[in-house]
């Protein structure tokens, strides 16, 4: 039996390999991103920060319809034409999990802030998204100010204090 | 937004402990204020936030925090207590690759199954 789309299995490559057959400009960002720099986490989704050029955008909602992204009320998401100052979020159901979009998330001025820090990494298959450095990970969840991020975001500061006692580890050994 | 302290990937600029005066001194250069405006926005003498800065005098906490909420920053305190469960896994993710780490996401319990 099909799944439901709310309980799409999670397939991040399936997205991102659509993101990438439009060629997409993107940071990866959130939950999925903070796996990826190595904090232990569970999440169903890929969250991004597009680059907001036109062109971009467009490409962007080709690859979402694509993968049949949908807004939680059914509705086909428009990513270009969205009110992003009514809804800074555009959450949308894809038939590979969830996918996020946040032009301007809390605490950053967006993709060109982004991407300064972020850093192309290799997960596999030819893919090596640009994910968000562990510090601007770190900022977004403190800005959202939310009490329930506050465990995430002590583990963010911890893993870049670990990842940075690995690095000077590493210094000396050379 | 930058946090004081810390560079474009989040770790301290520098590895070594941090004044409050420095870190009032960054708040306010970094908020784009003189002395004299800071000490006006907070109701002090300009000599007050010089010394403070200087670390000739060293401000209580709710002294830092006023400054640092008038330049647009805030301190917070936040209890943390050490969970050696999730420091070990923690090190063990870091010991991975970004590869490996979305695959041991994607064979958690909970995820896909």
């Amino acid at each position: 039996m099909a799944r439901p789309r709310s309980q799409a299995r999670f397939d991040p490559y399936a997205i991102l390999a659509a993101l990438e057959q439009e060629r997409v400009t993107y940071v990866l960002i959130g939950a999925f991103a903070r796996v990826i720099v190595g904090a232990d986490e569970i999440t169903h989704g890929v969250d991004l920060t597009p680059s907001p050029r036109e062109e971009n955008l467009r490409r962007l909602d080709l690859a979402l319809d694509a993968i049949n992204a949908r807004r939680p009320d059914g509705s086909e998401p428009n990513v270009q034409t969205n009110d992003y100052t009514r809804d800074p979020v555009v959450e949308l159901r894809t038939d590979h999990g969830e996918v996020k979009v946040v032009p301007f998330p809390e605490g950053t001025r967006g993709y060109d802030d982004l991407r300064r820090a972020a850093e192309r990494q290799p997960l596999g298959h030819g893919f090596r998204p640009s994910v968000a450095s562990p510090g601007d990970l770190a900022r977004m969840l403190s800005a959202l100010g939310r009490e329930q991020d506050i465990p995430n975001l002590m583990m963010m500061r911890r893993l870049i204090e670990l990842e940075h006692g690995l690095y000077r580890g590493m210094s000396i050994e050379r | 937004m930058r946090c004081i302290g810390q560079n474009a990937t989040g770790a301290p600029d520098r590895l070594r402990s941090v004044r409050s005066g420095e870190v009032i001194r960054e708040a306010r250069l970094q908020a784009g204020l003189s002395q004299d405006r800071l000490a006006q926005r907070i109701g002090v003498p300009r000599q007050s936030i010089a010394r403070w800065e200087r670390g000739a005098v060293e401000p209580g906490f709710d002294t830092v925090r006023r400054l640092l909420r008038s330049c647009g920053f805030d301190v917070s305190l936040v209890r943390y207590e050490p969970d050696e469960v999730a420091e070990a896994r923690l090190s063990d993710k870091l010991e991975l690759t970004p590869q490996e780490r979305v695959l041991a996401l994607l064979g958690e319990p909970g995820n896909n199954d």
